[in-house]
């Protein structure tokens, strides 16, 4: 086998400018492909952190039905001690409850809908990442019931800031409208300008008391000690709640968000059509030059023939050789995809031009892309099964080249 | 002739890689004019959607009312609007006001906070064709103060059936609590993000009465009679209008988001187009660099037969045009012939389980392709770029051929 | 040495090339034995069928009829998977182009044909640099074909050829592109190498010096064998 490599690598640059071309062509589909994804993932991600880190975390419990029709009315009173049965399942970290309505939020001049939550603040800060997003003032603590937390966004649109007063207007559960100042007291930032728009956080005692639910909560958020299987975690969880007779239930933060199920799934698929069609286009040319390559070679591919070689060999060391020039090509794509994906991931990818755009979609401007190290392991290797399956063909050819082409064509 | 026939023999000499490499620009140039016409498609519903089903070519208001929205900045449109286009405005096809603010609305239990929108129901009828877009019930009858329409997400998502009571809180033009109640009529499906998911029509009269402003309006809807209309009438408007302390802002800056993401979502496309078309333009350039290396003999015997350097490229470039120019044929018969067939049956991706997705975009999960001169014309003019890039070197190597090289060449 | 020991009998040998409508008779009924340890040359004017029967005592290809025995093995019924066998272990191959591979040393291109029968690989090195000894290139064992004569490629062909110890070393025209000397020195090594190893040689030429040098001259004839020379072999 040894001497095949050496065969099929030193004809590799018999022809060096033919080669290069190719390693340039798979080069070139692989560095698109590579940093296509890393974009696409970049995005993905930011749209699955804002939503573990700050709306769902990782596991939700609440009434059945809640999601559906996410509203205060739908919301569960939680048994003694639920929270601390919840953190003891395996693999929990911690766990939060928090109790949420739609509400009018007026300034002095304006008036915005936005989605309250009360969060317990010690509990939250264990969960999601609201805490750490604090860019002014304070994030909420103890006996901090008459101040709220809102988005930049949420701030600049209404013309408030630091200490200002914000009249916050909902129904309780009597169905009377309830309306009651705070004043801001926390300004939060985040890579979602969609949710730095809408949502705002006061505690949980407080919130319990404007919506007169003094015992209720409309979800539980949990936090897992890793992202990867929380099926068990859910399990879990689901054992304990169903031991009560109660009519909640648990999922998956994907569960709970069809859109971001639907959005990963699509980019999945444009990814997986982009891939398939810049390998088909590297498939015209690795056929391309594989069949020179067998056409150039004819005699010589004869005399191997003639002096023993089987025309397995023969098709083995055409293959071999389309996949160094593989190799070669995915080292050149993938070392360039591997720089620039470097460099995004550390700088962030700026497309600040498009803020309103990103905005429309969801997302915040700066996009980080990521791939993960199993996935560069994926790419590169079906990029080299893609090159050679290619060549099966043209190496087909090659094996069907009689030995007595060793003599002809003199 | 004798050009073309020796050009034509000599692709012919090397079927399979002549083949192989039109294929190859069939291909790309194919999916490229394709997917353009994909993306124009979902691009075009998206902003036509929001365009013609809530916010319309042109939007009017008072001065200031855009970058910052308050109930007070209003304008009266009997004196300050309808006498100024006296005498027909050209590219005008209708108009209507409109008073939005937010609010809070509740069913039963259940409380919202509502984008709220009054509009002239038999008005606007006449070009958003509201009664298209309901989902469930009936649009405004005329006259009809105690009618309310919501968005069909939001009605689902609260539970909100047709005949419930809502009750409205907001603050009024003075900035007093301010309330009223009215009946669901019906639901709204309009593909425009804000109104499905929030949004609560009542009729124009009876928003000018719960908020105490009677002959005002914060917004007029204009309809061009054509899209490309659009930019001589926000001129025609603005000259009217303009000193009477009126703004006149067009779709694009109505909702720079969706123009935002429509220009985000093709720089994305012409990227991956372009590696696509790369990977193809290596091809190309591989097989006429070897169609001159292993002429360079040839070549060499022709320049010693008196042709001049720029003889041997022409031939090299004819052979390239015609096989290129085969490729180009049946690419754009392949790509038109495709985006024509999806623009009559679209890509439904409600069966990919896309209709959330699609929803949040306001989108129709089933998209069609639109193909126009754009469309067409770009991708061919990439891949002709991308194709005379490959040709450079390959031709400028076949124009230094000298004969001597030729000669000390052995095969 | 066994002369009476026969390494490859044929009989009724014919080849008929068909291009279009037009069928050309290659050959039309050779007989042909060679015993062991033979040095014979096929002569003959050029389209006589030198090459073509070359090709198929070497079992590069196949008659249109009659029957080929090499070492008891019939060529003419054997499978492609069985011929590549034959070739590889009982016949090596000596063309007039010599037919290197160019992107291999000296040695790798003797150590080629050892590496297919699965000799370890330094043993193969080793016998390599024997064989180039053999054949007088001892110090070039790491060139390039390019950096050798015509004459020093020709030899590496030999001991590529003879590097599996085959009983039988087929050379089509193996002088017809060197100088006399060099002509003359291939010649001497091969005979050399008949005597020494015992290797049974049969090559093809018009080169009547040659001719001189074979212990037995086939002559053909459009497509017939007119002389079996002076061999003990001769048949009808």
């Amino acid at each position: 086998m040894g001497i095949f490599i050496r065969i099929a690598w030193r004809n590799l640059w018999r022809n060096y400018s033919r080669s290069l071309i190719m390693i340039g062509g798979i080069g070139v589909g692989l560095f698109g492909l590579l940093v296509y994804y890393g974009i696409s993932n970049g995005f993905i991600n930011q749209l699955v952190e804002v939503s573990i880190e700050l709306e769902l975390g990782h596991v939700q419990v609440t009434r059945r039905g809640y999601y559906q029709h996410p509203v205060q009315s739908n919301s569960f009173t939680p048994a003694n001690s639920l929270m601390e049965r919840i953190e003891s399942v395996h693999g929990v970290r911690a766990a939060a409850g928090r109790l949420s309505a739609a509400v009018l939020v007026n300034s002095a001049e304006k008036s915005n809908r936005v989605d309250l939550v009360g969060i317990d603040p010690e509990r939250e800060g264990r969960v999601t990442s609201i805490r750490n997003m604090i860019a002014q003032g304070e994030y909420l603590g103890p006996g901090q019931d008459g101040k709220i937390v809102i988005g930049r966004k949420l701030a600049e649109h209404l013309g408030v800031g630091l200490g200002d007063k914000l009249v916050v207007m909902t129904q309780d559960s009597e169905n009377e409208l309830q309306s009651r100042l705070f004043r801001v007291g926390g300004i939060f930032e985040t890579n979602s300008p969609l949710w730095e728009k809408t949502a705002a956080f006061i505690t949980l005692r407080s919130m319990r008391k404007l919506l007169g639910r003094p015992l209720q909560l409309t979800a539980i958020l949990v936090r897992a000690e890793r992202e990867k299987s929380l099926e068990p975690i859910v399990a879990g969880i689901d054992s304990l709640v169903t031991g009560e007779g109660s009519a909640l239930e648990v999922f998956e933060w994907k569960e709970v968000s069809p859109l971001l199920a639907q959005s990963i799934e699509m980019f999945d698929f444009f990814v997986w059509v982009f891939y398939l069609i810049i390998y088909l286009a590297m498939a015209f040319g690795v056929v391309n030059i594989m069949l020179m390559v067998v056409l150039d070679r004819t005699r010589e591919l004869g005399v191997m023939r003639a002096i023993g070689t089987t025309p397995g060999q023969v098709m083995t060391m055409v293959l071999l050789e389309a996949a160094l020039l593989g190799v070669a090509g995915i080292i050149v794509g993938g070392g360039a995809a591997w720089l620039l994906n470097g460099y995004l991931a550390a700088n962030g990818l700026d497309l600040g031009r498009w803020a309103d755009g990103m905005e429309f979609m969801g997302l915040g401007s700066v996009i980080y892309p990521r791939i993960e190290p199993l996935e560069w392991l994926v790419s590169f290797l079906s990029a080299e099964a893609a090159v050679i399956v290619s060549s099966i063909w043209p190496a087909w050819r090659s094996a069907g080249i009689e030995p007595v082409r060793a003599i002809q064509f003199e | 002739m004798i050009l073309f026939k020796l050009a034509w023999r000599n692709n012919w000499r090397h079927r399979w890689r002549s083949g192989l490499t039109a294929a190859a620009v069939v291909f790309g140039l194919s999916i490229t004019i394709w997917g353009f016409c994909f993306t124009e498609g979902s691009h075009e519903q998206i902003i036509r959607n929001s365009v013609e089903s809530f916010t319309g070519h042109v939007q009017v208001h008072r001065k200031g009312f855009h970058d910052d929205p308050s109930l007070r900045k209003v304008f009266y449109p009997d004196s300050q609007f309808v006498p100024e286009l006296e005498g027909g405005v050209p590219g005008l096809a209708n108009y209507s006001f409109r008073i939005s603010t937010f609010g809070l609305a509740s069913v039963g239990e259940t409380s919202f906070a509502a984008m709220i929108v009054g509009i002239q129901p038999e008005r606007e009828q006449e070009f958003i064709h509201w009664d298209r877009k309901i989902e469930q019930g009936r649009y405004l009858h005329p006259g009809d103060i105690n009618g309310a329409l919501v968005g069909a997400d939001l009605a689902e998502n609260l539970g909100i059936g047709i005949g419930d009571t809502v009750i409205i809180v907001t603050q009024d033009y003075y900035g007093s609590l301010c309330g009223a109640l009215r009946v669901v009529r019906g639901t709204v499906r309009s593909h425009a993000r804000e109104l499905d998911r929030g949004g609560l029509l009542i009729s124009l009269a009876s928003a000018r009465e719960m908020l105490s402003m009677q002959g005002m309006a914060n917004t007029a809807v204009v309809m061009a009679t054509g899209s490309e209309q659009v930019p001589q009438l926000i001129s025609e408007l603005d000259n009217r209008l303009g000193a009477g302390g009126l703004e006149v802002i067009g779709w694009r800056r109505i909702m720079p988001d969706i123009v935002q993401a429509v220009e985000l979502d093709n720089v994305f496309g012409i990227l991956t187009n372009l590696i696509l078309l790369l990977v193809i333009g290596f091809t190309v350039l591989n097989t006429f660099l070897m169609s001159v290396m292993e002429r360079i003999r040839e070549f060499g015997i022709m320049r010693s037969l008196g042709a001049s350097p720029g003889r041997v490229v022409g031939l090299i470039v004819v052979e390239a045009a015609l096989l290129v120019g085969l490729g180009f044929v049946l690419a754009n018969i392949v790509g038109i012939g495709a985006s024509v067939y999806n623009s009559v049956h679209p890509l439904d991706f409600s069966e990919m389980g896309g209709d959330e997705l699609s929803k949040f975009y306001g989108m129709d999960p089933r998209i069609y392709t639109r193909l126009t001169w754009q469309t067409l014309v770009y991708p061919n003019l990439f891949v002709a770029v991308v194709i005379l890039l490959a040709l450079i070197y390959p031709a400028w190597r076949a124009a230094r051929i000298s004969p001597a090289e030729a000669v000390s060449r052995r095969h | 040495m066994l002369a009476d020991e026969l390494v490859l009998e044929a009989h009724g040998l014919k080849k008929i090339y068909l291009s279009g409508e037009v069928q050309t008779p290659a050959l039309r009924g050779v007989d042909l034995s060679l015993g062991q340890g033979e040095f014979v040359s096929v002569v003959g004017p050029s389209g006589c069928g030198k090459t073509t029967l070359l090709n198929l005592l070497g079992g590069l290809d196949r008659p249109t009829q009659g029957r080929i025995t090499l070492d008891g093995t019939r060529l003419d019924l054997a499978s492609e998977k069985e011929l590549s066998k034959v070739r590889l272990n009982n016949i090596g191959f000596v063309f007039q182009a010599y037919n290197l591979f160019p992107v291999l040393s000296a040695a790798e291109n003797v150590e080629y044909v050892l590496m297919l029968r699965n000799v370890p690989a330094a043993e193969r090195r080793r016998k390599a640099l024997e064989l180039l000894g053999a054949v007088g290139l001892a110090g070039m064992a790491d060139r390039r074909p390019t950096r050798l004569s015509g004459g020093q490629q020709q030899r590496v062909a030999v001991a590529r050829a003879i590097s599996t110890n085959p009983r039988l070393v087929l050379a089509d025209e193996p002088t017809a592109n060197l100088d006399s000397g060099s002509a003359g020195q291939l010649l001497g090594m091969m005979e050399e190498l008949n005597r020494q190893r015992g290797i049974t040689f049969l090559f093809s030429t018009h080169d009547p010096r040659v001719v001189e040098r074979a212990h037995r001259v086939v002559r053909l004839r459009d497509g017939l064998v007119v002389d079996d020379g002076n061999g003990n072999h001769a048949t009808v």
